[in-house]
């Protein structure tokens, strides 16, 4: 009998580790919402400081922050949650991932049935019909405005005697920026990586001469081979002439240029970077900083310059407190406590009241505003789902090495590229087809 | 007692204490299942589908694996940078290790404090704090490169070339030495000291007794650590992830990580799994004609005819 007991001991306590994970105990009124982002340091803390708020004027509510730092990561593991459907409660999302996003079902709520907890009327109604709303539902929130400007270190350029006010072209941000390494030839005029060679730069650069998509709509490119020779030749000409330093060198910072010494140590004077992203990568010399437009051809077919939402916010249909999530939002949204905390720590923020708030209260740095403004003006292109996906940007990528690196000529690296792109084009088609 | 009587007890005897056994091992069974067949068997099942996040999965037969092997433009070029990093990696573990292992096996003062600090490297083992050290290092102007020009060594582009970066990240796991050096260790202690005696009496050198005592004896250390890593190095991901990213040019676009890629960034599950399928393969190959051919060079004291 004894032994009996005790193997029914053992074998009770060996179910009781397999059902631990699954239980759960919200009997006792509290509830507990998880929340991620990705961003920088001022991010996280600005975000962490809104939830501790929040949660001391509601108790009872906890707010979990899952947060990193790489975009790139943080795509990776969300689109696995979601797959797993574990995803969190309220999800920061980025604009080129929702085709993918809806593609993958019926995963966010739809905030125009949540009116009555919160406010939307502050949004820009042609905003959100362009990048929040599919089909009549309002899936997401927009936090910002982002676009893609240069970022300057005004000192750096002026100490190699070019004018910070400088309308940057092509063929000027050659002949200008080779001056500040022929200045101190422990400095460089741009920062970069091949990533972003691949996804602002060259790819800008594609666009402006053709006016095209990057890729089109239907699975066919954008460009030809001779706007690919002649980008990569530019490129090439960037290192050459020292505009940037040796291929060798930034390319060990690939999507991380941000934390090259370069950079960090202020031997560098431009970044081309995302306007929610100054206060990340600049803080070391904001007295000095300026933004301007990235450099724009004169017969331009469009300028490629991206305009987007920052970030997205969405609740998760799967969460078990919708309700609680979406009070959540209109609280980050719009409550003046949070808004005074959250400041431009995504972008400048997206409603009229919070902008206002802000200039009033002289919350957003006017870098940060500037950028926008500037960047607006110019807007391009919006890019499509292809010019957005993943698997093309990373074969560019490793075609920008190959060339700079001195594996392939331009002329070489854009036939391989043009013969590998057709087929993975004619794949892509077959599979959505 | 009757014969038959004592037949029954022990049946049942056996066929109790079986099942009370599988109860004890219960926990470890119930994990192994849910962990590890349960995903091996669907992943199986998924290398036959389109399977993505995208869409629910149909059944392509084998058009992953022909894919893969005909169509796919980074798997061969991924599969030999994989092969040259074991073949670089795992020889020179093994050697390093021996090397050190003998190094240890002397009488020596604080001894045991000269092994703990050459087993710190694995302890820190394939984490990404290891391979960021590793990434500056190895940098244009890194220690490594400084320590070259200290010497008039002519300087390397390490991560700038696609071969020297794949070095790199071969002298990583190299570095990582210590449990194979700890077996080694342990094989060594366990050669029968009156061999060197004798050998000593009869006049050979120590060349000699590495060559005709220490290593015979040994090679069923080497054959244990070589399998074992080689499982391991066909695996590996991190360095390659943190280090180089799989760059440049893709030359250490390792296996692992070409099979991340596509499952979490491109999110082709069912394209992923074949791939992992197609290592798991290549590794239990690798793994059999080790087997196989280990009779002919590896040596036991008792004819090691169990295997």
């Amino acid at each position: 009998m004894r032994k009996l007991l005790v193997t029914l001991a053992v074998f009770l306590s060996i179910f009781a580790i397999y059902a631990g994970g699954t239980s759960e105990s919200a009997d006792d009124g509290n509830i507990t919402l998880r929340f991620s982002w990705w961003g920088g340091d001022s991010r996280h803390e600005a975000t962490l400081d809104v939830i501790e708020l929040y949660e001391s004027l509601n108790p009872g509510i906890t707010i979990e922050g899952e947060y990193m730092g790489a975009v790139n990561d943080y795509r990776q593991k969300l689109f696995t949650q979601f797959a797993g459907q574990a995803a969190p409660d309220i999800i920061q999302l980025d604009s080129p991932w929702m085709p993918e996003i809806y593609k993958m079902g019926d995963l966010l709520v739809d905030l125009n049935t949540k009116t009555d907890l919160i406010d939307i009327s502050g949004f820009s109604p042609e905003f959100l019909e362009s990048y929040s709303i599919k089909d009549g539902h309002l899936y997401t929130l927009p936090t910002g405005i982002n676009s893609i400007i240069l970022t300057i270190n005004k000192q750096i350029l002026e100490e190699a005697g070019i004018d910070p006010n400088t309308v940057w072209n092509w063929e000027n941000f050659i002949t200008e920026g080779k001056k500040v390494h022929q200045n101190d030839p422990e400095k460089y005029f741009f920062n970069t990586d091949q990533v972003a060679l691949a996804t602002v730069i060259l790819k800008t650069y594609i666009i402006q001469k053709t006016g095209n998509q990057f890729l089109q709509d239907d699975y066919t490119l954008g460009f030809t081979r001779e706007d690919l020779i002649e980008a990569f030749e530019y490129m090439n000409r960037l290192f050459e002439e020292g505009v940037v330093e040796p291929p060798s060198d930034c390319f060990q910072y690939s999507n991380k240029f941000e934390q090259n010494p370069l950079w960090v140590n202020s031997k560098a004077g431009v970044i081309a970077t995302w306007n929610s992203t100054i206060m990340m990568w600049s803080a070391h010399f904001l007295d000095v900083a300026d933004v301007t437009n990235i450099p724009i051809r004169q017969d331009a077919k469009n300028t490629g310059v991206m305009v987007r939402p920052a970030q997205l916010l969405a609740v998760n249909k799967n969460s078990k407190h919708v309700d609680e999530c979406v009070k959540f939002l209109d609280f980050f949204f719009n409550d003046p406590r949070a808004i005074r905390i959250l400041k431009d720590s995504r972008s400048v923020q997206p409603t009229e009241n919070a902008r206002a708030l802000c200039l009033e209260e002289n919350l957003t740095n006017p870098l940060v505003v500037k950028a926008a403004e500037i960047a607006q003006d110019k807007a391009g292109i919006v890019y499509n789902d292809l010019s957005n996906n993943q698997e093309f940007i990373d074969i560019f990528t490793t075609f920008i090495e190959g060339v700079a690196l001195g594996r392939y000529t331009p002329e070489e690296g854009a036939d391989e590229m043009i013969a590998v792109y057709t087929q993975k084009l004619a794949e892509y088609k077959a599979q959505n087809s | 007692m009757h014969k038959g009587r004592i037949k029954e007890l022990v049946i049942y005897n056996s066929k109790r204490r079986g099942w009370v056994g599988l109860l004890y091992i219960l926990p470890w069974l119930l994990g192994f299942s849910i962990f590890q067949i349960y995903p091996l068997i669907t992943s199986l099942i998924y290398s036959f589908t389109n399977y993505s996040f995208f869409n629910d999965p149909s059944f392509t037969g084998l058009e992953n694996f022909r894919y893969a092997f005909t169509r796919d433009i980074d798997f061969w070029p991924s599969m030999k940078a994989t092969i040259l990093y074991v073949l670089m990696g795992v020889p020179g573990k093994l050697i390093f290790a021996l090397f050190i292992a003998m190094i240890l096996n002397m009488k020596m003062k604080a001894i045991n404090l000269f092994r703990t600090i050459y087993y710190i490297p694995s302890i820190l083992g394939s984490s990404v704090a290891v391979a960021i050290v590793w990434r500056l290092m190895f940098m244009r102007n890194g220690t490594v490169n400084r320590f070259l020009a200290f010497l008039h060594l002519p300087q390397v582009d390490w991560l700038g070339s696609p071969f020297a970066a794949l070095v790199c990240l071969a002298l990583l796991i190299v570095w990582q030495f210590g449990s194979s050096m700890v077996i080694f260790l342990a094989g060594l202690k366990q050669i029968p000291r009156e061999l060197y005696e004798a050998a000593i009496v009869d006049g050979s050198s120590a060349v000699t007794r590495f060559f005709h005592i220490t290593l015979p004896l040994l090679t069923p250390i080497i054959f244990f650590n070589l399998v074992m890593q080689i499982i391991a190095a066909f695996q590996d991901f991190t360095s390659a992830f943190v280090i180089t990213n799989g760059g440049p040019m893709k030359g250490t676009y390792l296996y692992g990580m070409k099979l991340y890629t596509d499952a979490f960034s491109y999110f082709k599950l069912g394209y992923a799994c074949a791939l992992s399928w197609i290592l798991f393969c290549l590794i239990i190959f690798i793994t059999i004609v080790l087997f196989r051919t280990s009779d002919k060079w590896v040596f036991y004291d008792d004819g090691g005819k169990i295997l």
